[in-house]
C-alpha cells in the first residue's frame, strides 16, 4: 500500500481539491495564529453533544464537528454521504466508508506544512523534524534482503577488534574511540559524508571512516586489519611519520585535523578561520577556550577566545608524581539529583572570594600546588588564575604599559564530545618519563563550574545553584577511556569504550572483551572522552 | 427536599460539564494544552513509554494482520496499557502543572 | 401538631444537616472538584499522545514500513554479547591466525603486524627516509644518459622498477619540485639502449615476485649516504643493509668493501657471485640493463652525470643528485654533498686508492668514488 488514499479520497479531491483539507488543517489542527487559535477554542466543540474531547472530527465537506467515540460523525457521514472527516486533534483522515484511517500523499504534504508553520508560530524548538521514512524504492530493497541485524542492548554490533599493524595500538585505541562516538557514528551510519572530490575517494580519509563504519557494524567477528586507514593518515599527516610507538593523543588531534580538512572537501578552500567551519569534526570536537588577562594595575581583562579539540591537564609538580596510587572512593554513576554533592561548588566558590579580596599574591587557594587527585582537581589547576610574574609582563591596551598580569583559562562554549589529556609523559631536554599517579574521574561530569561565565579573573562570583536550568547543559557522561600500560620506552595503549549506554567493553587491539564500569574507573587514564548528556537544537 | 437535592446535584453536573468546556477552552486559548502536550511527549519518549507500548502495538497488528488492522483495534487495546505504562514522576509533574493552571484559572 | 412541628423540625434539621454537608461536600468538591478536573485533563492528555502512536503505527502498516522490523530470534542471538573467561565478545579465543594486507604504496602482500614498519620505508618516512630517498634517486640518475630533459626519465625509471603508483609519484614530486610528472609509458622509450634492457629488468622484477630488497631501488647518491654512515653490509637472510655503525662486529671490514663495490656499480655479476654476497643480481637492475657489469661505462655515466649536474641548476631539494663536490659546486650543494668532500678528504684506504688508480678516469670520477668505502 502506498499513499494513495482510497478512492472516496481519489473522487472527493476530484471534485472539491485539497483546498478544504488545508483550511481544516491551519484553523483547527495545526493553529499557527492567535486567531486561529481562539476560533478553535471557541468552535472546537461537537455540533451534537458539546463535548470536546470524545475524538472530535470535522467532516471534510461541510461544517460539521462530531465525537468519533460517541459516534457523530459517523451518523452524520452516513445521513449527507459525506464520507471524510479529519480528526481534529491528529490531522488524520478517516474515510466511513472504508471504516478505517486513509493516508494521501497531498494531504501529507499538507499536514506537514501547517504543523511547520504551527511550530514556528509556537517557538518550538524542534521545527521541521521529521523522522526517516523508507521510500517505496527502499521498502522494496528491504523486501528483497530479509536479513536483518537489530543493534540491541545484548548484541556485538558495534564492536570490532583491529590488528596491530607493528605498535600502531596507538591508533587502534582512537579508532575504537571515534567509532564509539555516538554523534560521529549516527554521522556515518547515515552517510551523510559526500564526498567532494570524485578522482580522490581513495585518498579521502572521512570515505576511509565511513568503510571503518561500515567495517564496525558489519556484523563480521573477525578482526579489521586498518591498514588503508594507516596509509591515509600517514600520507596526509606526515609529520606523524615513524614506526616508533607514537602517542595517542597526538594521533588523535592529527586524525581529527585530517578529517576536518577532508570534510571540507579538496577544493583547496583552506579555512583556516576555524570559526567559519561546520564540519562534523567541529560541530562535535570544537570548544572555545576563554583567556582572560587581568592587568593588575587598572583591572582591565583583556579575553581571547581560542578553539580546541581537546584539553590537555597538567598533573602537578613531577616531584611527587611517582608517588604509589592513592586509594580514591569510586563515583559509582548515578544521575545527578542536586548540586548539594557537587563538590566544586564549595571549592569554586572559596576561589573566587580570595580573588575578590584582591589578592595580588599568588591567586590559587592553598591545596592546588598539590597533587591533583581528581579530573576536578586536574580542572580546578587548570581554570585557576595564574600570576604570570613580574618577568612576563603584558602590554595592557589601557595604561599604555607592561603591567604586571594574571592570566585565567576557562571555558567559553563546550564541545559536544570533550576529550580531556591527562599529561602523563614529560618530556624535558633531560629526561623523558612517566606520570603513573592515580587520578579519579567520575562517569558523570558537570563542567559548570569551569565555565566562564561561572569563573570569573576578577572574582565575580555566580552561585552554582542560581542557574539551573542553563547547569543542565554542561553535564556530561564518559564514554571512552584510553590508558597506557608500561613505560615510556615499552608500552602498550588499550582503551575502555561504552555501548548501549551502560555496557563497557575493553579493546586491546584484536580482543574485545567485557568490562566492568569499576575496571573502567579504575583504570590510570591517559585520554578521556565525555559526551553532553542533553543536546539541544540549535 | 430530596427531589431539590438531586435537581442540585443534576445542575452541578452541568455545572461540571460547563466547567469543563469552558476550562478546555481556556486550555486552548492560552496555548497551554500545546505546552502541555509538548511537555508530556518529551517526557514520554524519554522515559521509553513510546517504545514500550510501540511493541504492544506491533504485537496487535501481528494477532489482527497487516491487512486488517485498523486504527480503533489498536486504540481499543492500547489505550488502557498507555495510561497504565506511564511513569509516576511524569504523571505526578503533569498533574502538578495542570492544577497550577486550574488554581490559575480561578483566581481570574 | 406537635409530631408535625418535631417532623418539620426534624426535616429542617435534616435538611441543614444536609445542607451542611453540601456545603462541606461543595467545599471538598471543589477541591476535589479541581483534582478530578485535573485527572480528566491528564487522562484526555495521556490518551491523546495514545492515540497519536496508534495512528504512527497504523499508517506504518498501511504503508509497508513495518517491514524494517522484521527480525528473526535466531538471527538476533547469533550477535550475542560472550562474557566468558578466556573468549571475545564474540565468543572467539583470542587471534592466532597470522593475517595480511597489501601495500596501498607498492601493491605488496605482507603480515599485517609487520606493515606499519613497511609503510613507514615505503612511504619514505622515519629514521632512514632521506637515505632511502636518496638511493632512490641515485638509481635513478645511473639510468640517466645525455639527454637534456632527464626529469622525465628519473620519475619513469624509478616507477619502472616500481610500477606507476600515484603515491610514488607524489612523493617523488614533493621531493623533486624540477621534476615533472609525466607517464611512464610516453617516456620509456626515450631512453634507446635502455628500453629493452628495462624490458628485461622488469620481467625479472615481476617474476621475482615484487621481492626486490629495498636497496636494490635505491639511488647511487643514496646509497653513498648510506654507505657513509653505516656498515651497510647485505644479510643474506633479510637482504636488507646492515645499520650498525660502520664498525659493526658483525660484518668485517671485508664484506664491507665488498658491498660498496657491489652496490656502487664497480662489480660485475660473477664477480659478485663469486664474493657469495647471497644477493639474487637479477635484481640489480639499474647495473644489468646497462653495461652488463661493466664498471668503465658506468664511470663513464657518472662523469656525464655530473656535468649534466653541473650545467643545470641544483635543486635545494633533498634529492638532488650530485655525486661529489667538485670546484666550485660544493659551495652550492647542500650539507650532504659538503659531509662527502670532508670525508673524502680526510679517509682514504687501499680499496680507495685501487679503485681510484683503476679507472684512470677524470679526477671529478675518482674523486666521485673516493668516497664510496669509508672504513
Amino acid at each position: 500500500m502506498s499513499l494513495s488514499g482510497c478512492p472516496h479520497v481519489a473522487a472527493f479531491k476530484k471534485s472539491k481539491g485539497t483546498k478544504p483539507f488545508r483550511i481544516i488543517q491551519a484553523f483547527f489542527v495545526s493553529c499557527s495564529s492567535v486567531e486561529n487559535v481562539k476560533r478553535k477554542a471557541r468552535a472546537g466543540s461537537c455540533h451534537v453533544c458539546q463535548q470536546c474531547n470524545q475524538r472530535l472530527h470535522a467532516c471534510l465537506t461541510c461544517v460539521f464537528f462530531g465525537c468519533y467515540t460517541m459516534g457523530h460523525i459517523q451518523d452524520h457521514a452516513r445521513s449527507t454521504k459525506h464520507n471524510l472527516a479529519v480528526d481534529m486533534t491528529h490531522g488524520t483522515v478517516f474515510c466511513v466508508p472504508c471504516g478505517d484511517y486513509v493516508y494521501d500523499s497531498e494531504f501529507e504534504q499538507i499536514s506537514q506544512e501547517e504543523r511547520l508553520n504551527c511550530s514556528k508560530f509556537h517557538g518550538s524548538s524542534v521545527q521541521g523534524f521529521s523522522a526517516w521514512e523508507a521510500t517505496g524504492y527502499e521498502i522494496e530493497l528491504l523486501r528483497r534482503n530479509p536479513t536483518r541485524k537489530k543493534v540491541s542492548g545484548s548484541s556485538t554490533i558495534g564492536l570490532r577488534g583491529l590488528i596491530n599493524l607493528g605498535n600502531t595500538c596507538f591508533m587502534n585505541c582512537i579508532v575504537q574511540a571515534l567509532t564509539h562516538t555516538p554523534l560521529l557514528r549516527d554521522f556515518f551510519l547515515s552517510d551523510k559524508h559526500h564526498c567532494e572530490n570524485e578522482r580522490s575517494r581513495d585518498n579521502c580519509l572521512v570515505c576511509e571512516m565511513t568503510r571503518v563504519f561500515q567495517e564496525f557494524y558489519s556484523g563480521i567477528r573477525s578482526v579489521h586489519i586498518p591498514y588503508r586507514l594507516l596509509h591515509l593518515v600517514w600520507t596526509h599527516a606526515r609529520h606523524l611519520a615513524g614506526y616508533e610507538q607514537q602517542d595517542a593523543h597526538e594521533f588523535f588531534i592529527a586524525a581529527l585535523d585530517v578529517l576536518h580538512r577532508h570534510c571540507k572537501g579538496h577544493n583547496g578552500a583552506s579555512g583556516n578561520n576555524p570559526n567559519h567551519c561546520n564540519c562534523i569534526i567541529d560541530q562535535i570536537f570544537t570548544g572555545g577556550l576563554q583567556s582572560d588577562v587581568t592587568c593588575q594595575a587598572c583591572k582591565g581583562i583583556s579575553t581571547t577566545v581560542d578553539p580546541f579539540w581537546d584539553i590537555s591537564l597538567d598533573l602537578g609538580p613531577s616531584s611527587s608524581s611517582n608517588s604509589a596510587p592513592l586509594p580514591v572512593p569510586i563515583i559509582v554513576p548515578t544521575p545527578l539529583p542536586d548540586f548539594s554533592l557537587d563538590s566544586n561548588s564549595s571549592g569554586s566558590s572559596t576561589s573566587s572570594s580570595s580573588l575578590h579580596n584582591g589578592d595580588s599574591g599568588l591567586m590559587s587557594p592553598p591545596g592546588f600546588d598539590d597533587v591533583p587527585h581528581s579530573l576536578d582537581d586536574c580542572l580546578r589547576r587548570f581554570t585557576r588564575p595564574e600570576y604570570l610574574g613580574s618577568s612576563a609582563k603584558i602590554k595592557c591596551s589601557v595604561c599604555q604599559n607592561y603591567q604586571e598580569s594574571t592570566k585565567q583559562l576557562t571555558m567559553k562554549t563546550l564541545p559536544l564530545v570533550a576529550c580531556f589529556h591527562l599529561k602523563r609523559f614529560e618530556h624535558s631536554s633531560r629526561f623523558r618519563k612517566k606520570i603513573s599517579t592515580f587520578i579519579s574521574f567520575p562517569h558523570e561530569l558537570d563542567m559548570t563550574p569551569y565555565m566562564s561565565t561561572h569563573r570569573r579573573a576578577n572574582g565575580l562570583s555566580h552561585h552554582p545553584r542560581s542557574n539551573r536550568t542553563t547547569t543542565s547543559d554542561n553535564q556530561y557522561s564518559l564514554f571512552a577511556v584510553v590508558n597506557h600500560h608500561g613505560s615510556l620506552e615499552a608500552g602498550h595503549y588499550t582503551c575502555y569504550v561504552r555501548q548501549h549506554q551502560d555496557q563497557w567493553f575493553k579493546c586491546d587491539d584484536a580482543l574485545i572483551t567485557k568490562a566492568s564500569v569499576h575496571d573502567v574507573l579504575q583504570s590510570e587514564g591517559y585520554l578521556l572522552f565525555y559526551h553532553k548528556r542533553i543536546l539541544e537544537y540549535e | 427536599m430530596q427531589t431539590t437535592i438531586m435537581a442540585d446535584y443534576g445542575d452541578r453536573k452541568i455545572k461540571d460539564a460547563q466547567m469543563r468546556a469552558s476550562i478546555n477552552q481556556k486550555l486552548v486559548e492560552t496555548g497551554e494544552k500545546e505546552r502541555l502536550k509538548e511537555l508530556l511527549r518529551n517526557k514520554l519518549i524519554e522515559s521509553g513509554w513510546r517504545d514500550e507500548l510501540k511493541a504492544h502495538c506491533k504485537e496487535v497488528v501481528r494477532r489482527k494482520g497487516l491487512e486488517h488492522v485498523t486504527v480503533d483495534d489498536l486504540v481499543a487495546e492500547i489505550t488502557p496499557k498507555g495510561r497504565e505504562l506511564v511513569p509516576d514522576e511524569v504523571k505526578r509533574e503533569l498533574l502538578h502543572r495542570i492544577r497550577a493552571f486550574l488554581a490559575q484559572q480561578s483566581n481570574i | 401538631m406537635f409530631a408535625t412541628i418535631v417532623i418539620h423540625e426534624c426535616q429542617v434539621m435534616m435538611d441543614t444537616q444536609l445542607l451542611l454537608m453540601a456545603g462541606v461536600g461543595q467545599f471538598e468538591r471543589d477541591d476535589t472538584g479541581e483534582n478530578e478536573l485535573a485527572e480528566e485533563i491528564w487522562t484526555d492528555l495521556i490518551d491523546e499522545m495514545t492515540l497519536g502512536l496508534c495512528f504512527d503505527i497504523h499508517r506504518s502498516v498501511k504503508l509497508g514500513l513495518m517491514i524494517m522490523d522484521d527480525i528473526t530470534e535466531e538471527a538476533q542471538q547469533e550477535y550475542d554479547i560472550v562474557d566468558e573467561p578466556g573468549l571475545d565478545v564474540f565468543g572467539q579465543p583470542p587471534l592466532k591466525k597470522h593475517l595480511e594486507c597489501l601495500c596501498p604504496s607498492c601493491n605488496r602482500n605482507l603480515a599485517a603486524n609487520r606493515f606499519a614498519p613497511h609503510l613507514e620505508k615505503c612511504m619514505g618516512m622515519g629514521r632512514n627516509s632521506s637515505r632511502l630517498a636518496s638511493k632512490r634517486i641515485a638509481i635513478a640518475n645511473t639510468t640517466k644518459i645525455d639527454s637534456d630533459d632527464d626529469d622525465d626519465r628519473d620519475l619513469d625509471w624509478t616507477m619502472a622498477l616500481k610500477g606507476p603508483k600515484r603515491s610514488r609519484k607524489e612523493k617523488l614530486s614533493t621531493n623533486s619540485p624540477r621534476r615533472s610528472k609525466s607517464k611512464l609509458k610516453n617516456d620509456v622509450g626515450d631512453i634507446p639502449s635502455v628500453s629493452s634492457n628495462m624490458e628485461n629488468s622488469m620481467a625479472t622484477f615481476k617474476a621475482l615476485g615484487n621481492s626486490v630488497p629495498v636497496f636494490e631501488t635505491l639511488s647511487l647518491e643514496e646509497r653513498k649516504n648510506i654507505l657513509m654512515t653505516t656498515c651497510g653490509v647485505i644479510s643474506e637472510h633479510t637482504k636488507k643493509m646492515c645499520t650498525k655503525s660502520l664498525r659493526c662486529p658483525q660484518h668485517t671490514d671485508e664484506m664491507r668493501q665488498g658491498v660498496r663495490r657491489y652496490l656502487l656499480g664497480l662489480e660485475t655479476e660473477e664477480r659478485l657471485r663469486h664474493k657469495g654476497d647471497g644477493v639474487l643480481e637479477t635484481e640489480e637492475i639499474d647495473i644489468d640493463t646497462y653495461e652488463d657489469g661493466d664498471s668503465q661505462a658506468l664511470r663513464e655515466r657518472l662523469n656525464r652525470i655530473q656535468q649534466w649536474d653541473a650545467i643545470s641548476n641544483p635543486s635545494p631539494a633533498e634529492s638532488t643528485s650530485t655525486t661529489n663536490s667538485n670546484e666550485g659546486q660544493g659551495n652550492k650543494k647542500r650539507k650532504k654533498g659538503g659531509k662527502l668532500t670532508h670525508r673524502k678528504r680526510t679517509k682514504g684506504r687501499p680499496h680507495s686508492a685501487q679503485s681510484q688508480t683503476s679507472t684512470g678516469s677524470t679526477a671529478a670520477a675518482a674523486a666521485a668514488l673516493q668516497y664510496e668505502v669509508i672504513d
